[in-house]
């Protein structure tokens, strides 16, 4: 039984010592982590290596409980073709503020109407302000998510903007999943 | 499946002040122009048939150009 104490540890850092840890074979892992964002980005990462995991709640933390019996835990590589589609802003291009606005709105009322061609839409910096409530494309991104369609919102950005709490549609993620969506993913298109 | 109507502009201009005072007042979308309907400007605003009337009453009072409004095609 490993034993890891991600208590208090910033973001990326507890979901990094428990793939560490998955990596180095331990066949059970405790790991106890602060809050729920960081409870659901570990558990989301061991079970995409193929470890079933539970987690329960303690006093002042969550405690996840990991199996990962050695070999069951190769990497779940998705086969065929996949595409995620990555903003990193509000607005479509420079130039005009306010038509990139309407452009990023006719974007994505547009993806919502055709069966998704992606797999994954990736929001950083001022994208963010996208999933948030009071976001104009909220309807669309629901109907994306209806769909199948993963939304991934960086942490770090939402907590830059102070929109933590305001998020609407998809789920908070982090650099550490960003990065690894861009590596398994065939296609990214960034708008 | 609701009806929606969707009103189309010569100029892109147009259409972004008509979003700006429509969305104050009806549910609105803004959506590429539909492709079987032509028209000047690619960027039209959508929303249900039944708001048809008060949206043209909208953009007249404030003086807004708009080419057409149309039914949304199917499909």
């Amino acid at each position: 039984m490993e034993k890891i104490d991600a208590r208090g540890l910033a973001c990326p850092q507890p979901v990094i010592l428990t793939k560490k840890a998955i990596e180095a074979g331990a066949e059970q892992i405790e790991v106890l982590v602060s809050g729920d964002i960081a409870r659901d980005n570990v558990k989301r990462m061991a079970e995409k290596l193929g470890c079933p995991t539970s987690y329960e709640k303690k006093e002042d933390c969550w405690q996840l409980n990991i199996k990962s019996a050695g070999n069951i835990c190769k990497k779940v590589v998705e086969k065929g073709k996949s595409t995620a589609i990555f903003i990193n802003s509000n607005k479509i291009g420079k130039g005009s503020d306010e038509l990139g606005e309407v452009l990023m709105k006719a974007f994505f009322n547009t993806l919502s109407q055709s069966e998704p061609w992606f797999d994954k839409v990736i929001f950083m910096n001022g994208g963010v302000e996208l999933v948030v409530e009071g976001s104009p494309v909220l309807d669309a991104l629901r109907c994306l998510l209806d769909k199948g369609v993963q939304i991934l919102a960086c942490g770090t950005c939402l907590d830059y903007f102070g929109l933590k709490e305001k998020i609407a549609v998809g789920i908070i993620s982090n650099m550490y999943d960003i990065v690894d969506v861009f590596t398994e993913t065939d296609k990214v298109v960034t708008v | 499946m609701p009806d929606y109507a969707v009103v189309t502009f010569y100029s892109t201009h147009h259409a972004l002040k008509a979003e700006r005072i429509l969305k104050k007042e009806i549910m609105i979308s803004v959506v590429p122009v539909p492709r079987s309907i032509s028209t000047n400007c690619g960027i039209s605003i959508k929303f249900l048939t039944k708001d048809s009337g008060k949206a043209e009453e909208i953009l007249k009072e404030n003086h807004v150009d708009f080419e057409g409004i149309f039914p949304w095609p199917e499909g």
